[in-house]
Order: structure tokens, then sequence, then C-alpha cells
């Protein structure tokens, strides 16, 4: 009798690991699924300049599954390599709710929807920033989003739904050395997820035809089901295209084919949630180069390679072994136990 | 001669110079403070203007600045008597107050409310006649429903409060009456100034329960066409009496407040507050927000009779030109009577001095010729400031030497960088003030020129491309 109550808590004790585990990691995935995940971009995220250039970048958002309404935007960098000239709204924000403020080392501007029946929703510029840059690097210096930055949505409460900012790395050369021959992104020129990529706000080197460079797939904000895509786009033939893949940064050069194709499977498997690709590409006419962004989002119910995604992002891993060293020590316990007491009875 | 010598006690030296202590010490901290204040007044950064004619920002709006408040200083139709020269202002709101106190619009017939319109139609059709809409700052409360009848406190029985606020928005709003479409009810005016009742927020006079009762009746009007409710219409923005109408759960559409300050800085200050406040209620962030009066003083004063209350205004609607309110009411149109001395608040003297038209009231439309699109644009000072914008060929720089403590003049370098080479039209054009215009050759992509800004002046400057 006794041994078959300690096979039956054996039983229960196996069953019961795996159902713990199994609502742990659901539990996991609810939340993450509460979570908000709107990510702020700086565009382009590389730059290459001369001493006193000036150059533009393009704040973009990628609101996720929010529908955001305003957002305060601040940016912070070495004030002894880089100044601020300017900062004003993106295409995809209407209203300046508090005019740009431009600091040593800092550079801010709130934003806002229109209004709260017009939320702001997909990826587009949410801000465009002027730097001048003052003095040469010897490692390249990172223009960040300060912890500061905030961006509001509707039924968020006050929850910053920003989860995830990419800075950009910018790399000052003395005015006496050449440029690098590496494509040296200037400018974004492309406001992804809307219908009118040409923003009217963007300076007036802002000329390029967005259809020279172009990401084709994935589509701007898609859900994909792989964590290993394949990403199209075209460009002028026989062009190298720099791509950079955020948030863990994957850069990769291609080579446009006769047609202007060019396409790069992700070899590296990328982690469930949001993702920016930067493309960058020499224009062989004009000699600038163009860039192009796109947001998309890579499920976490991908179905091939559950190595690294398998994992709930907003799960932890050591809760998952600390159960799972649990579930041993029980099912040891049941093994050992009943044997034990076996032979001292 | 001999001298004499006579000594003193350590008690009567102690006594004297004790006495000096007190007579001279505070006669001290006076020069000292006098100093201060004077060499705070002269020092400060002198601008150094820098256009990147290239570089566009965003698009510069012109309406905001188009609203205007009239006070309570007759109990008559104000507007009456100026009405082409307010019209030419192209006003989109006009706000005025004294709704219940100045035009015998309720009254009682037992327990029984009764409504009379006549007289503050009158006003509203003079509103109209402007081509504005009308801003009506729901006050005081009708005697015959206050307690004591006493016009700045609550009501007997707040019910009636609620359909006094229902009857108005009815009258106006309604689509059975006089059929308004987007009319403003700001509920009260300065609440929070003793003169106007001392409300707070909490206690026996409770702002918001005013509000609640106005947000009662404006849920009850019906068959109204859209219009807004909101307040608090504070004499200064009060973080205490934003957060208190976010969080009382009431009906409101748009935030409201006063602003008397006279430096034009801390405009641009509020607007960050406001913002800053209402980031977390992403419900609330994007809602209009007015400044339904302001001014550099709430006292009256010989500077609004001049060009120190034209250039102060230009100042105020320079930190606003980005990020700025949705409306910005200045105060007021017209001066109340008996103000021959030049103290008044109106952009137009009162009838009894002839209705003649104050530096201020030139300013409204000089500005509209800045709209384009806004220019990077460095170098500002402490009492330089300015803002610039390009439309088709032209640039355009407004200038505004504003010296809130003295008669500060300023030469003022500017550089219009990044130009086409060519010939230009370079016209300077002050407010209420000389026009010259002078033709330029442009060849090496910039052009500097010096300006002498005299005190509290506003300046045009235009450079228009010549084919």
């Amino acid at each position: 009798m006794k041994k078959f109550v300690f096979i039956l808590v054996g039983i229960i004790m196996l069953l019961g690991i795996p159902a713990t585990v199994f609502l742990s990691s659901r539990n996991q995935e609810l939340r993450k699924k509460a979570a908000p995940a709107t990510t702020l971009s700086l565009s382009p995220s590389v730059v290459t300049k001369k001493v006193g250039e000036e150059f533009t970048l393009e704040a973009m958002i990628n609101t996720a599954d929010n529908q955001v309404v305003a957002s305060e935007i601040q940016l912070a960098f070495d004030p002894t390599k880089l100044e601020a000239i300017s900062i004003t709204n993106g295409i995809k924000f209407p209203l300046i709710l508090v005019s740009g403020t431009i600091g040593s080392g800092t550079a801010s501007i709130s934003v806002g929807a229109a209004n709260t029946t017009t939320p702001i929703t997909g990826s587009g510029t949410a801000a465009i920033i002027t730097f001048k840059t003052l003095a040469a690097t010897t490692t390249p210096t990172s223009i960040t989003f300060a912890p500061e930055t905030f961006v509001g949505a509707l039924g968020e409460s006050a929850t910053n739904v920003l989860v995830n900012s990419i800075p950009a790395k910018i790399t000052i050369t003395s005015s006496a050395t050449a440029e690098t021959p590496t494509p040296t992104p200037t400018l974004s020129l492309q406001t992804t997820g809307t219908a009118t990529p040409t923003p009217t706000l963007a300076s007036s080197s802002a000329s390029a035809s967005v259809s020279a460079l172009q990401i084709t797939a994935p589509s701007s904000s898609q859900t994909l089901l792989t964590d290993q895509p394949t990403i199209r786009g075209k460009a002028t033939p026989n062009a190298t295209v720099t791509i950079t893949i955020y948030s863990e940064p994957q850069t990769v050069t291609v080579v446009t084919d006769a047609n202007g194709d060019w396409k790069y499977v992700v070899s590296d498997p990328l982690e469930a949630g949001p993702h920016t690709i930067v493309v960058a590409a020499l224009d062989p006419i004009t000699n600038v180069t163009k860039t192009a962004t796109l947001a998309f989002v890579v499920s976490d119910q991908t179905g091939n390679n559950a190595t690294g995604s398998a994992m709930p992002i907003s799960g932890v891993v050591e809760n998952t072994l600390a159960l799972l060293f649990i579930g041993l020590f029980f099912i040891l316990a049941g093994a050992f136990i009943p044997t034990f007491m076996t032979i001292r009875l | 001669m001999s001298i004499y010598i006579r000594r003193v006690s350590h008690h009567a030296t102690s006594v004297i110079s004790l006495i000096a202590l007190l007579v001279f010490l505070p006669l001290f901290l006076l020069a000292i403070g006098k100093t201060v204040t004077l060499i705070s007044k002269a020092t400060g950064t002198a601008a150094n203007i820098v256009i990147d004619t290239t570089s566009q920002l965003e698009p510069i709006k012109t309406d905001f600045y188009h609203a205007f408040a009239q006070g309570g200083e007759e109990n008559n139709d104000m507007i009456a008597s100026i009405i082409g020269d307010v019209k030419a202002l192209k006003p989109k709101y006009i706000r005025i107050d004294h709704l219940y106190d100045y035009y015998n619009v309720v009254g009682k017939n037992g327990d029984t409310l009764t409504f009379d319109w006549t007289r503050l139609d009158a006003y509203i059709n003079s509103i109209g006649s402007t081509g504005a809409k009308p801003v009506l700052a729901l006050s005081y409360m009708p005697s015959v429903i206050a307690k004591d009848g006493n016009i700045i406190n609550p009501p007997n029985n707040w019910d009636e409060w609620a359909l006094v606020v229902q009857k108005t928005i009815e009258h106006y709003s309604g689509k059975g009456e006089r059929n308004m479409p987007g009319v403003i009810y700001e509920v009260w005016n300065e609440p929070d100034l003793a003169q106007f009742g001392s409300w707070k927020m909490g206690g026996d006079k409770n702002y918001l329960t005013l509000y609640r009762y106005a947000s009662i009746g404006a849920n009850n009007a019906k068959n109204v066409n859209p219009f807004s409710l909101g307040g608090p219409s504070t004499t200064g923005l009060y973080k205490s009496w934003i957060m208190g109408l976010v969080n009382s759960g009431n009906r409101v559409n748009f935030f409201s407040w006063h602003s008397y300050l006279t430096d034009p800085k801390r405009f641009a200050t509020d607007q960050r507050n406001i913002i800053d406040w209402l980031l977390p209620y992403p419900t609330y962030v994007l809602l209009p927000k007015f400044i339904t009066e302001f001014g550099f003083t709430g006292a009256k004063s010989k500077g609004y009779g001049g060009t120190f209350g034209s250039a102060h205004a230009a100042a105020v609607i320079r930190q606003l030109i980005s990020g700025g309110p949705t409306y910005l009411f200045s105060f007021q149109l017209k001066d109340g009577p008996l103000q021959s001395d030049g103290t008044g608040w109106g952009l137009i003297t009162n009838d009894d001095n002839g209705l003649k038209k104050k530096p201020r009231y030139f300013l409204y439309n000089f500005l509209d010729a800045m709209a384009g699109t806004r220019l990077q644009l460095s170098g500002e000072g402490t009492w330089v400031t300015g803002f610039s914008s390009k439309k088709e060929d032209t640039i355009r720089l407004l200038l505004v030497n504003f010296d809130g403590n003295g008669n500060h003049a300023e030469a003022v370098p500017v550089t219009f960088a990044n130009l086409d080479s060519g010939d230009y039209d370079l016209k300077q054009r002050f407010l209420v003030g000389r026009e010259t215009k002078t033709t330029i050759s442009v060849t090496e992509a910039s052009f500097t020129t010096t300006i002498s800004m005299p005190a509290q002046s506003v300046l045009l400057l235009e450079l228009i491309k010549k084919n």
C-alpha cells in the first residue's frame, strides 16, 4: 500500500513539474503580449563625416501594437565631438507640443499626434535632428536616446511604452583626412509605412529618389514567422548595399544584380520582437549615399530554429532552470525516498 | 589750542554702534540690492543672428495669436463701436466674461429659473460680426441663485448652476436656437483671484464642484452643435489646478490659464511644464491649450499704450511660434472708460478717448507676413530674439528687441547663409515705423548686414530674389 502511495506521489510530481513549467511559460507569454513594445531608432545609424560638416538624423518610431499619442524625445551625445543645430518634428507626428531645445550634449522635443482619435501607428519619422561635427574621433561616438525619452499610448495609462531604442554611431575624421570610400549614409530618405515616402520637412539635401534604394521585403511593420527572414530590395545595378539589422547589430554587404535586385537571408537567427533594417548604398550617378529604413517584428511563434527564440522574451532563463532543478529534485526524491524508507521499514 | 579728549564708556560706545548698525545696515543692503539689479539688467548676451536659408523646419502657424479677450470694464457690448477695427484683426475667437452679472440673463419666477438672452445676444452678435467665434467664460454666479446673492459665491443649489450652464449651451450651440458651431465654454474666470471668489481645489468653495456641475449641465444639453468645455482659467498655470481637472473625471475639452509675465521666455517654460505634466495622461496630453488672457502685467500700465506692449507681445509670440498653445488671447480689445492716461490694457482706446489704435493693434497682421516654413535660426540674444521663414522665393526674418527692464538698444549682425547667388531686394519694415528698400548682390552664398534695433522695436526683414 505504501509503495502504491509513493508511486502515486511520484506520478503526480512527474506530471506536475511539466505542468508548472508550461503554466509558468504561459504566464510569461501573457506578460510579453501585454508588454508595450514601441521602439525608437536613429537613422542612418552609421555616419562618417569630416570635422565641421553637418548631417541630419531621423528619429524613427515603430509603434508595434501601440496607439501612440505623444513622445518626448531626448537625445544625448558628446558635446566635445558634436553640436546639435536644430530639432523639429517628423512627418509621423504633425504636432509640436514643446518646441525643440538644444543644449550642450542634448537635444529634445515633444511631439504629438493630431488628436487622440487619430493616434500614431506603424513606422515613420518622429523627429529630424541636424548636427555639426566638432572634433575628430578615435572610436565612433554615439548619439543615444536619453533615459527620459517617453512615448505615451492610448490604453497604456502612464506607462512609457518605449522598450527599445537604437543609437547612431558617428565617426568624425579630421578635415585633412580623406573620407572613407565605404558607404556613408548622410540622410535617411524613406519614411517607412507612409504613402508619401519623401518627407516634406527633411532638409533640402533629401532630394534623391526613394526608388533608387528600396526594401521590398519584408513589408513595414510585418510580423514574421521566421527568425531567419529573407530581406529583399532594389538599388542601382551592380551597387554594393550595406545592410544592418538591429537590435543586435548584424552588418553585411551584398551586391545588386544587373536588374538592381538584392537579397540577403539572415544567417544568425533573430530574437523574437521588433527589429529595424537599415540599408545604405552609394548612388553612382549622384555620388550620394542613400539609405532606407524598415521596421519589422519577429514572432515568438517561429516554427523553424527553435533554439534561441523559443524562450519568451520577457521571461528569463533562470526561472525555467530553477523550475527544472526543482523538478529534478522531486523526481530524484520520488525515486530514492521510497526505497530508503522501504529499507528502513 | 588744546585738545580735550573725553573718555566715553564702553556701554555708550556699544549703544552708538548698535544705532549706527540699525540705521546703516538696511541702507547698505538696499544699495547692494540696487547694484545687483542694475548689473543684472545691464548684463546679457548680444544677438548674432545666423539663418541657414536651406534648412527648413516646420510650417509656421499664424492663426494662434489671432485671438482676443475683452474684459468687463463696462457692462455693455464693448465691441459694438469697434466692429470694423476688430474685423481687420482677423480674429478667430473673442472671449468675454461677466455673462451672468452684466446682461440680466438669469431671473427667477418662484422656484423656476427664467432666461432672457436679449442683451447678451447683442454682444454675441457683435462678436460674430467681426468674423470671430465666441469664447464664453461661464461667469459669474447669477445673483438669483448665488448664496447671499453674491456673484462670487457658490449657488444655494448646485443643480441650478448646472441648469444655467445647460441653458447657455443650448441657447448658443443649440441647433434649434443660435445654432453656432465650435463655441468654447470656459468655466469661470480667474477663480483663484479674490476678486472672483478665491475658489480653491477643495473646501467650501471648491472649483472642482463648480466645474463638475458645469460639466453635468454641458452633458445635459440637448440637440447641440459640437462645443468645447474646459478650464480652469486661473491667473497663471498651476499644476494642482490642471491635474485636479485631469483627475476629476469630468468632461474636459481644453485647458486654459492666464499669463501676465514680463519675461517672454516664461511662456515657453509654461508650455514645457504642462506637456511634462500631461505626458503620462495619453487622453489629455493632446487637448487644446488656451492662454485666454496674456500681457506683461495684470495691472494697468502705460506700457500697454506704447511700443513696450507691442514688443512684449511680439517677443511672446516668437517664444510660442513652435510648440505654442492652440490659441493665445491678447487682453484686451478696448480700454475701459476714463483711461486717457494711457494705462489701459486695450489695443484700442475707449470711446471716451477717441477709439485710437495703439502700437500693439498693428502687430498681429504685421506678423502674418511670416507665414511659410520656419528656417533654422541661431544666435538669439538676451533682448533681441527672432524667427525666420521662407515662402516661395522670399526669405523673411522677424526681429524683436524687448527689454523688460529698461531701454536697451542693439546693433545686431544678421547673416543669411547658403543663399543662391544673384540680386535680391532687401526690405526692412519696422512695426509702426520706417520702411526701407535696397538691392543687394550675393556672390558668395551668404549675406551679412547689421541691423540697428532700437529699444522695444519689432522689425520685419524681407529678402526677395530678383528674376
